[in-house]
């Protein structure tokens, strides 16, 4: 008898845990995790362009970022296809303001290029490998922490 | 010599003798200078994969978008060739009661023949590896790495960060082998001890790539075998890497405990 | 070889060494498999320095048994000692002095005998790689011993499995149906090899389903039939045992012969057939029964023993009723 409660309670007590772990979750992908990220590795891969060019390796000035979920319009999460508008100024105090997409898997990284196929099929040769590669600055791999905390921004 | 390291050493013995075993390990040396050799070849690069699109940039991406390949399927299944026979081989051939019947008890066996087989899984693991990595420098280049973060990253900073990307999925690999091994045991066929890790994999993978609860997610091996990304952003971030190596040691350390009582306690009735 | 206190073994080892302790003790043992009892409560005592026949049609529960000897099946019941040594406790220890094989011995078919040995002496605390190339003599596989086991012929495995049976050094053998599927050579060198090994010392536990096999080589014997036991002790009390055996008579007139052998005092179960006359008998009554058809003017073409006393026996006891058991208890 004593085993058959302790069954019992170990079944319940698994249930119980796993109804827990199913509903206690924020998605991975958040916009706000999309938006930090994408704007912080934009930045650096704009002063890694500059630097893989010979030139000194300054970072973009960004004054807005805006992502938005192209799979999930409701919720504004998860992973798909994502739209970003960006606005920086360049070192050289030129305003832009660029539309990017990123294709962000179920792992929490992405594949992130500007809609302007100009630049993102730009090439550039590397002053340390003398080979030409893509801009750096025109397309990027990035990955975020989906454990970081940040909360869903839900601004429209 | 004691009991456990005999066992081992006639394990190693009997996995090298095999001809499946050697192909393996041989595959997995020549194959990623195929993949490179074929990339190198033309025009297009595989931008949808992580890393793919500085493959003809740095020999560093070539072990790192091997590894995007590995994580997925390669290494779930280099785990099952390897353990998913260890014992339901014994049990085809009936060599049980002979190996049974010497000097070495139940624990013993069970024990060297992991011990044997997690070995080679990550002798594997390092062939593959570093042939990925040698092949990638002496083709594309010695040359810096870009990171997740966007930055660029010596060639000596890139050798270290592949080497610790290869490393984190050493335990989720064996954690596989610990359920190919247990499932080796219960059914004692080799055919269901490399196909169910194998598809149990594949089917962690399809759960990955839907849009569902990520919580499960997390708690899959798959997850695990990509949290080697977390390493190489900048600035890293390890929780998903932590999280994921304690859930791969809860996969282990089951599947090893099941694996051993049924073992200890089966009678070996045939052969 | 290690060889046994005091022992001094004669054709068939009838001799037993004075060392008190059995080899081998079974004492209650049971192993059932759903409502089928392989081993139903077996108690068996396998004397120091005996050749120890373990007898049964298949089915009878002799390769249970040894499995359970071996520890490669837990019984239900009971419990079996070696040398003293209680074979669950402990049970690599209790292992030590024993080698051997359940059926067929199996090996690795990738590779070669000698690699096969060498792996055994690696998990071997005694054994030594050092003796392989005298045991390959010993089994006439010196000239295959870099062959891979996979091209053996099944006699050239069994051969293999007593070399890997002699690295051991063992004080108790045990072999089942070791002559299993040998040719009429093979079984030839094995029993000559059984009786070599037990005139060394070695304790020979050997299960077969051949009652002459037995009789050939064994001093002791127990026969067993549906898992239990139908008789247990030496060779010499079976044969005692053993009453009238079937002849098989051709005569030049086996009408009239069939009446004679009817009326004749110590014969029985007269049947004619188309091979000839079936009669149940002894050498004596029969001796004097030919003499009788003889001086009746009928010619006798054959007289011959289909099956010796002994297999008589072995039948009565394993297919026969429960008054069989009961003799033998």
């Amino acid at each position: 008898m004593i085993r058959s409660v302790s069954r019992r309670a170990a079944v319940l007590a698994t249930l119980g845990a796993a109804v827990l772990l199913l509903t206690a979750c924020t998605p991975d992908t958040t916009r706000g995790r999309v938006e930090h990220d994408f704007a912080a590795t934009f930045s650096n891969q704009y002063a890694q362009s500059l630097q893989r060019q010979g030139k000194p390796a300054t970072r973009p000035k960004v004054t807005s970022t805006v992502c938005h979920s192209g799979t999930n319009l409701k919720k504004d999460s998860g992973p798909g296809t994502w739209s970003c508008e960006i606005k920086y100024t360049g070192p050289d105090g030129t305003r832009h303001d660029d539309n990017w997409v990123e294709l962000v898997d179920a792992l929490g990284c992405y594949q992130a290029f500007t809609q302007d196929d100009a630049k993102r099929f730009h090439k550039i040769v590397d002053v340390y490998s003398h080979k030409a590669i893509l801009d750096p600055a025109g397309s990027f791999d990035g990955c975020f922490d989906v454990y970081d905390g940040r909360k869903n921004v839900s601004k429209k | 010599m004691s009991p456990f390291a005999a066992v081992y050493r006639v394990e190693t013995r009997k996995l090298l003798a095999q001809t499946r075993v050697r192909a393996l390990l041989l595959f997995l040396l020549v194959v990623p200078w195929i993949y490179i050799g074929l990339i190198l070849h033309q025009d297009r690069l595989p931008l949808e994969t992580l890393y793919g699109r500085y493959l003809k940039d740095t020999g560093y991406a070539t072990p790192l978008a091997i590894l995007v390949y590995a994580s997925q399927w390669v290494l779930p299944l280099i785990a099952a060739l390897l353990a998913g026979d260890v014992f339901s081989s014994e049990d085809q051939l009936g060599t049980l009661k002979t190996i049974l019947t010497r000097s070495v008890g139940r624990t013993a066996v069970f024990w060297g023949k992991l011990a044997a087989v997690f070995s080679f899984t990550v002798l594997a693991i390092v062939i593959v590896a570093v042939s990925a990595t040698l092949a990638g420098v002496i083709t594309v280049g010695n040359d810096p790495l870009v990171d997740v973060g966007g930055h660029l990253r010596s060639a000596s900073s890139a050798a270290g960060l592949v080497a610790i990307s290869w490393a984190t999925v050493v335990l989720p690999t064996l954690a596989f082998g610990a359920i190919a091994m247990m499932v080796s045991i219960l059914t004692r066929s080799s055919v269901l001890g490399v196909i169910v890790p194998v598809v149990i994999g594949l089917v962690m993978q399809l759960y990955t790539f839907l849009n569902a609860w990520d919580t499960v997610r997390h708690l899959l091996l798959g997850w695990t075998m990509s949290a080697w990304r977390g390493v190489m952003d900048s600035p890293s971030y390890y929780t998903p890497l932590a999280r994921g190596l304690v859930v791969s040691a809860v996969y282990l350390v089951v599947a090893t405990t099941v694996a051993f009582v049924v073992f200890r306690r089966r009678d070996v009735a045939g052969g | 070889m290690t060889a046994q206190t005091t022992h001094t073994a004669g054709a068939g080892g009838s001799d037993v060494a004075e060392d008190p302790v059995p080899v081998v003790r079974a004492v209650g043992l049971v192993k059932r498999y759903g409502d089928l009892a392989a081993v139903d409560g077996v108690d068996l005592t396998v004397p120091a320095g005996a050749v120890y026949g373990l007898l049964g049609p298949n089915g009878a529960g002799k390769t249970t048994f040894m499995r359970i000897l071996f520890g490669l099946i837990r019984p239900d019941e009971g419990r079996i000692e070696l040398f003293g040594r209680s074979e669950l406790a402990g049970r690599v220890e209790a292992l030590e002095d024993v080698a051997g094989f359940v059926e067929t011995p199996r090996f690795y078919p990738y590779m070669s005998a000698r690699a096969n040995l060498e792996a055994l002496a690696t998990l071997d605390r005694r054994a030594s790689a050092d003796r392989i190339p005298e045991l390959l003599e010993q089994v006439e596989l010196t000239d295959r011993a870099r062959s891979k086991v996979g091209e053996f012929s099944y006699g050239m495995v069994q051969r293999l499995g007593v070399a890997a049976a002699l690295m051991r050094s063992p004080r108790l053998l045990v072999l089942d149906e070791p002559t299993n599927g040998l040719d009429p050579a093979g079984i030839r060198d094995m029993r000559a090899l059984i009786s070599r090994l037990a005139s060394t010392g070695i304790t020979v536990l050997l299960s077969s389903h051949n009652m002459l096999e037995v009789e050939e080589v064994c001093g002791h014997v127990a026969i067993m039939r549906r898992g239990r036991l139908a008789f247990d002790g030496s060779m010499a009390e079976l044969r005692a045992m053993a009453q009238d055996v079937e002849y098989r008579l051709v005569t030049g007139d086996d009408a009239r012969a069939a009446d004679v052998c009817r009326g004749a005092p110590g014969v029985s179960n007269v049947r004619t057939a188309t091979d000839g006359i079936r009669l149940d008998s002894r050498p004596g009554p029969v001796e004097a029964l030919t003499a009788r058809l003889g001086a009746m003017g009928i010619g006798i073409r054959q007289l011959e023993l289909p099956i010796t006393a002994l297999e008589t026996l072995f039948f009565r006891l394993t297919e026969g009723d429960a008054a069989g058991e009961a003799a033998a208890a």
